[in-house]
This record gives C-alpha cells, sequence and structure tokens, in this order.
C-alpha cells in the first residue's frame, strides 16, 4: 500500500515544504503566501479523488468547502464547538449533501458534461439559498486565537496546521490509489460502461469517491474561511470551483504529485502576477490558465505527471 | 536495472541537502534582518513618509480602484511640490506604493501583508469593498499600523479596531443624509411628511443604506408603510411599483444599484406614480451621466447621495478638480474624492504627530493620537474644504462623527437634463426642486 519509494517521495516532499515554511517564516508576507498555496493544493489535491482517479468532472469543490467552512464557523459561534472538533461536523454536512446529490444522479446515470453541469449548477443554487437564508451580510469570526479554534496567532502555525491537512490528503490519495477501490475507480475512469460489465458497482465507488472528497473539502473548509476572517454567501463561487478544477486537470488526472504541483506552481504565479503586474494587464492570470489548458490538452494530455514520468525515465536511463 | 538504481539516491542526496541549504540560508537572511517594525525608529530626521494603497485594480471595480489610485498621485504630488511635504517632520516627502487587491479577501489580506513586510508602512490606505478591508483590518490591528478606509460598510467600525480611521461617509450616513435633506426641504416648503416606502437593492451596501433611512425617518416621526429588497438584477419593477402606489407614501427613499434604477423610474413614470418627492440614496443610479442617458426624463427631480460634492465652491476643491480634469481628462467621482479628502487628513495627522510627538512621530500609537486629536474645519484645514459637510473629526471608534452626504438633483437646465448639487450648500444658481411639481 504504502510502498519505500512513496514514503520517500512523501519525506522528500515534506523536507521540502517544511525547509521553506522554516526559511520563509521571518517574512509575514511569504508565509501568509504560503500557507494560502498549501491551501489550495489541499482542496486540488481532494479533487484528485473525484476528479482525477474517477473521471468525474465535479465543479462544485467550493460548495462542499462553503459548506462545511459556515457549519464550522456557525457551530462556533453559536454553539461554542471549537472548530478543531467542528470541522470534522463540517466534513459531515459537507459529505451529507454529496451523498444526498450523489445518490440519484449516479442512480440515473447521470455522468461526463451532465455531471459538470449539473455539480456546477449546485453552486449556484447554495449561493442563491444562502443568500435567501443568510442576507447579505459578511458574519465575521470571534476574535479567539488558539490551536484549538485553528486559529493560531502567526502564519507559521497556520502554515503547518494545513501542512498537515495535506499530508493526510496525500495519504488518502496514494490508499485509495493503491488499494482495490482504486483499481476500480481507474477502470471506471477509463470506461465506465466495461467496468460495469466485469462486474464493478460504478455507482457505489463513484458514491465512495464523492464522498471522501467531499469530506476533506468540506473539513477544510474552514481554514479558507481563517484566512478570508469572515464569510458569507460569497463563499459559494464558481470560478474558485472551476479553477481547483482546472488545476487538477493541468497537473494529470489522478496524479497527486501532478496536481499539488500545479496548485503550487499556479498559485504562486497568480499572486506574483497580482503584485506586480495588477492592474498593469488586468486578468491575465486567467489568460494564463487558458494558455495552459491548450497546452496541456495539445501537447501533454497527461498534464504535468507526463512530464514527471518523462523526466523520471530519463534519470533511470 | 542496476544502473537505474544508482542514480536515484544520489538524486535525492541532492534535493535534500539542497533543501537544507536553502532552509538554512532563507532562515538566516530573514532573521538577521532587524524585525519589520511597521514604524521608523527614532530618527530625528525622517526622510518621507510611505502610504500604502490598497485597491481593487483587476475585476467589477477596477475602474473605481483606478481613479482612487490616480487621486492618490495627484494629491501627494501637490503635497510634495507645492506644501512642502510634511512640515512638522522637517518637511519629509509623501510616497505612495500601490497593491491591487485582486479578487478575494486573502489577495487583499496578502498586499497588506506584503505592503507591511516589505515597504515598513504606518499607515494603509484601502480598500473599497468591505469584506476585503475586514481581511486587511486583522492585519493592520496585529501590526499596529492604521488603516484608513474607503470602504463604506458600517460594521468595519465595530471591530473594536484601535489603528482604523474613516472619513467617509459610512453606508448608513447615505441614508441618514438622504431622509434629513428631504425633512429640510419639507420644513422650508411648508409640506408635512407623514409616510414612506423604502426600497432598496439587496447587497450588503444597499441593504446598509436602506436601514440608516429607516432609522432616520422613525426618528423623524414618519411612519414606514413598506421597506422593500430586491435583486438588483431585477427585471420587472411593475409588482414594485404597483404595491407603492397602493400604499400611497408622501415619500419614496430608493436606495438602486444602477440599471434596476433605471427601470423604477421608468416603470414609475409610466404608472403615473408622483409622490411628494423620490430620493435615492447611495451614489449609484438616478443622477450619473448614465442612468440619465438611459432613464431620460423619467428621472427629472430624482435625488442622490454622494460621499463626496464635486461643485463644492471651496478654493481648495475646485483646484483640485481643475488638477484632476487636467491630468486625467474626468470629472473626479465618489472614488477620487474618497481619497482626495482622505489623504489630506492622513497628511494633517501627520502634521499633528509632528508636532504633538517631535521624538516619535510615526509611532503608531503617538499616530493614533493625532488622527483623534483632528478636529477640522474649513477654516484650519484643507481636508474639510474638500468634505461634504466641512468638518472632520474622529469618534474613539474611528468614523467622522460628522460624516454626511452631499444631494444631487437632476433638474432641466437650458433643456439638459443635468445633475446639480442641491444640500447641503446648493451650487450657484441652483436649489432644490421640491416638492416634485405636479403633486
Amino acid at each position: 500500500m504504502f510502498n519505500r519509494e512513496i514514503l520517500i517521495a512523501l519525506a522528500i516532499f515534506e523536507a521540502l515544504v517544511l525547509g521553506l515554511g522554516f526559511a520563509l517564516s521571518g517574512n509575514n508576507y511569504l508565509m501568509l503566501l504560503a500557507a494560502q498555496v498549501l491551501l489550495f493544493a489541499v482542496f486540488v489535491a481532494a479533487w484528485n479523488i473525484i476528479g482525477g482517479l474517477t473521471g468525474q468532472l465535479d465543479l462544485a469543490s467550493s460548495a462542499y468547502m462553503a459548506l462545511g467552512g459556515i457549519t464550522t464557523s456557525l457551530l462556533w459561534m453559536k454553539l461554542n464547538v471549537p472548530p478543531l472538533l467542528g470541522v470534522f461536523a463540517g466534513g459531515a454536512v459537507a459529505m451529507g449533501l454529496a451523498v444526498l446529490i450523489g445518490l440519484p444522479t449516479f442512480r440515473f446515470g447521470v455522468k461526463e458534461v451532465w455531471y459538470a453541469l449539473m455539480t456546477a449548477s449546485l453552486v449556484v443554487i447554495l449561493n442563491n439559498l444562502f443568500r435567501y437564508t443568510m442576507g447579505p451580510w459578511d458574519f465575521y469570526l470571534p476574535s479567539k486565537w488558539g490551536l484549538i479554534y485553528l486559529r493560531p496567532r502567526t502564519y507559521f502555525e497556520l502554515f503547518l496546521i494545513i501542512d498537515v491537512v495535506l499530508v493526510i490528503v496525500i495519504l488518502v490519495n496514494v490508499y485509495i490509489s493503491n488499494s482495490k477501490i482504486g483499481y476500480y475507480l481507474r477502470s471506471i475512469r477509463e470506461d465506465e460502461l466495461a467496468s460495469e460489465s466485469i462486474g464493478i458497482d460504478t455507482r457505489s465507488y463513484k458514491l465512495r469517491a464523492l464522498a471522501i472528497y467531499s469530506f476533506i473539502t468540506g473539513a477544510a473548509g474552514f481554514l479558507q474561511i481563517v484566512i478570508y476572517s469572515s464569510f458569507s454567501y460569497r463563499l459559494f463561487d464558481t470560478s474558485q470551483a472551476i479553477s481547483i478544477a482546472i488545476m487538477g486537470i493541468i497537473g494529470g488526472l489522478g496524479s497527486i504529485s501532478g496536481s499539488i504541483a500545479s496548485a503550487v506552481i499556479f498559485r504562486t504565479l497568480g499572486e506574483y502576477l497580482r503584485s506586480s503586474l495588477g492592474g498593469v494587464f488586468p486578468g491575465l492570470d486567467l489568460l494564463l490558465y487558458g494558455i495552459m489548458l491548450i497546452i496541456v490538452g495539445v501537447l501533454k494530455p497527461e498534464g504535468l505527471a507526463g512530464l514527471f514520468n518523462q523526466i523520471r525515465r530519463w534519470l533511470g536511463k | 536495472m542496476a544502473s537505474k538504481r544508482s542514480r536515484v539516491p544520489l538524486i535525492i542526496a541532492i534535493i535534500v541537502v539542497i533543501a537544507v541549504v536553502a532552509a538554512g540560508l532563507g532562515y538566516y537572511y530573514y532573521t538577521s534582518k532587524p524585525s519589520p517594525a511597521p514604524t521608523t525608529p527614532t530618527t530625528p530626521k525622517i526622510e518621507k513618509v510611505v502610504i500604502g494603497i490598497v485597491q481593487p485594480l483587476t475585476g467589477n471595480y477596477a475602474i473605481f480602484g483606478q481613479e482612487a489610485v490616480n487621486a492618490a498621485k495627484l494629491v501627494v504630488d501637490i503635497i510634495n511640490n507645492e506644501l512642502g511635504g510634511v512640515r512638522s517632520l522637517g518637511g519629509a516627502k509623501l510616497d505612495i506604493v500601490v497593491e491591487d487587491a485582486g479578487t478575494s479577501p486573502e489577495s487583499a489580506r496578502l498586499a497588506t501583508e506584503k505592503l507591511i513586510s516589505e515597504y515598513h508602512v504606518p499607515i494603509i490606505y484601502g480598500a473599497y469593498i468591505s469584506r476585503f478591508t475586514l481581511a486587511m483590518g486583522t492585519v493592520t490591528e496585529q501590526n499596529k499600523v492604521i488603516l484608513v478606509t474607503d470602504a463604506l460598510v458600517d460594521d468595519l467600525s465595530q471591530q473594536g479596531w484601535m489603528y482604523f480611521f474613516r472619513v467617509a461617509p459610512k453606508a448608513s450616513s447615505h441614508g441618514v443624509s438622504a431622509v434629513d435633506f428631504v425633512l429640510d426641504e419639507a420644513k422650508a416648503h411648508n409640506v408635512t411628511i407623514r409616510t414612506a416606502v423604502i426600497i432598496n437593492e439587496d447587497s450588503i451596501f444597499g441593504t446598509t443604506v436602506s436601514n440608516g433611512a429607516h432609522l432616520e425617518l422613525i426618528k423623524n416621526g414618519v411612519e414606514v408603510l413598506a421597506h422593500i429588497s430586491y435583486p438588483y438584477d431585477i427585471t420587472d419593477m411593475s409588482p414594485i411599483v404597483d404595491q407603492i402606489k397602493r400604499l400611497n407614501p408622501d415619500i419614496i427613499i430608493a436606495i438602486p444599484y444602477f440599471s434596476d434604477g433605471v427601470l423604477f423610474a421608468k416603470t414609475a413614470k409610466a404608472a403615473g406614480l408622483n409622490p411628494v418627492f423620490i430620493a435615492g440614496a447611495g451614489a449609484c443610479g438616478f443622477t450619473d451621466p448614465d442612468s440619465i442617458k438611459a432613464a431620460g426624463d423619467a428621472v427629472l427631480y430624482y435625488t442622490n447621495t454622494y460621499s463626496y460634492n464635486p461643485a463644492k465652491p471651496t478654493d481648495w476643491n475646485q483646484k483640485l478638480v481643475n488638477e484632476f480634469e487636467t491630468r486625467y481628462g474626468k470629472m473626479p467621482t465618489e472614488a477620487a474624492g474618497e481619497m482626495f479628502y482622505s489623504i489630506f487628513t492622513i497628511y494633517e495627522a501627520l502634521e499633528k504627530a509632528g508636532q504633538m510627538f517631535p521624538n516619535d512621530p510615526l509611532n503608531p500609537d503617538n499616530l493614533r493620537q493625532a488622527f483623534l486629536s483632528l478636529d477640522l474645519n474649513e477654516s484650519n484645514s484643507i481636508a474639510a474644504q474638500l468634505y461634504p459637510t466641512g468638518r472632520i473629526k474622529f469618534a474613539p471608534n474611528g468614523d467622522n462623527l460628522y460624516a454626511g452626504t452631499a444631494v444631487l438633483q437632476v433638474q432641466l437646465i437650458n433643456g439638459t437634463l443635468t445633475s446639480v448639487v442641491v444640500w447641503p450648500q446648493p451650487q450657484a444658481g441652483v436649489q432644490a426642486i421640491f416638492p416634485r411639481p405636479g403633486t
């Protein structure tokens, strides 16, 4: 399941991440950026389970993120449940919704472009629903700080918390990928009809992938709110859901290292463009995403993962 | 196979060594620098004071952000070249560093961190959008950096922040001003106002403005018959107009976005809705050139409230309007106006800090004291000359105690629909047309 090569790769990755964390810990700006980049990587890596491994073009990431994050925040503000526990409830609520939607969706064979459309509309529906129930207001997190609230005083600690979450998501990815479920999911991705004909319960396995992805996304959603300091119905954001899916695709469907690499590279690049060219070329980062998608589609349909494999083959020669 | 194995450990070793060396060097580099205090040390000579500006330069609000940045550049040039910098700081020049707020609170927060970490700014101005400003405020408070904002939603000054100041009138002040204007005019014209209907687009801004108007109406004994919210992209106003007709209020207070305002005015005209007065609030719609073009004479006699009055007849206001027009080829509007008086308020606070605390004027607590001690009016201050009410004095929560807006009305002047300032001081040669003719 977790062979030596994977563990070494993870150890190297962590050495790099922690090294970077220590190196940047004197500069709040870069530290906050690093924390944001890692959190983005968490969402992309979680998406990889449903989008990459299972091949379902899910565009509802921000819906689960917002639902889980808002649940955790409200539990804290209304019932005094510390977010360290609340995130599990947040994840569970997001998962509950995903299963509720997934059951009929997979039962009636909604797939491919129809699945993408349906998940995208889920974000819009929840946006409207929450706008109706919460009103236009921004809700502010209480001024309390500490590990139990997942709201540390320094960005370095926040970075470490997010890093722990990222490691968990990576391990979940690897576990699924290398287990029986992983083979089933990949077979569903390659040819759903054929998988069904050889006796795989495609409905059940797709639902499992959806449940795991939505739980992780919902639980991590609170960390996004911690960075925002406030929450509102605007968290149900279609463009964020689309950028997460795009990162997963550019990274290479099903590749955990590729999806994390693309999240890290593009989120950092996006910030660099905002900071250095903001106002000069408005929207340049979006243009860049578009160009990258075309390049990946034409030259390297396997995404960054394909590039990594090529490098590995070259190293092995 | 053997050769394949031989390279992998080597690569791993190289990566680990690079990572460790990079980490060590980086750590040494950042920790060996003096800790980035947001204040300048107590050196007697200050060459320049850097003000950080965070504005939306991409996305839907970029047009406002760009105008604000242009205004900041103009004001800083005037302060440095014509006023000789901050005199009490030995003629220290002002400098600005502009950061794009991006499209989410997290990018606005990053922008703020960058200004503090890399430029050590003592004062930041931003960021137009309230939830962006909230994310910034958590950072500026923690780092004891003064935040002067142009975001108008009321809640921002209720966070218990120490280093927060807002010169511009908050959202509810717009609603209050609209009501005060109508009641002032009613009194002057011997008209009794007993009932009102409020309609507003349902964003956080529209709702806050309308709540301000609602409370002010109740305070003045006017009965609010209905308070109707609708989405800004509404496509049919007739149910709302019908409801208002049935209620038959004396006045309507409307807080539109843009196209909904046009739609309301046209539907109301077609339905023959003509109460004593229809007053807008919140600086969007009715009286701006695009709305007048789109609605035609349907918006005749409509008013709206603005955070800035470009027609204000004081010397400094006329000077800034002229120079802005010469340099950028357009009239300054809300975003530029808020920047004009906010930067001049910062400038006057810096002057004060230099006088009160000559040894450490940029210490955040000293700077805060200087802001709180300001009591500006048109005879002692440039900032007050630019401000609609002509007075600026901060409450402990950072809001201007004398916050207020100007009211513009659409009138027919020489056969052309034109917006003119009618309140609190009407511009030369005009006065408010009240009540609506034909009522």
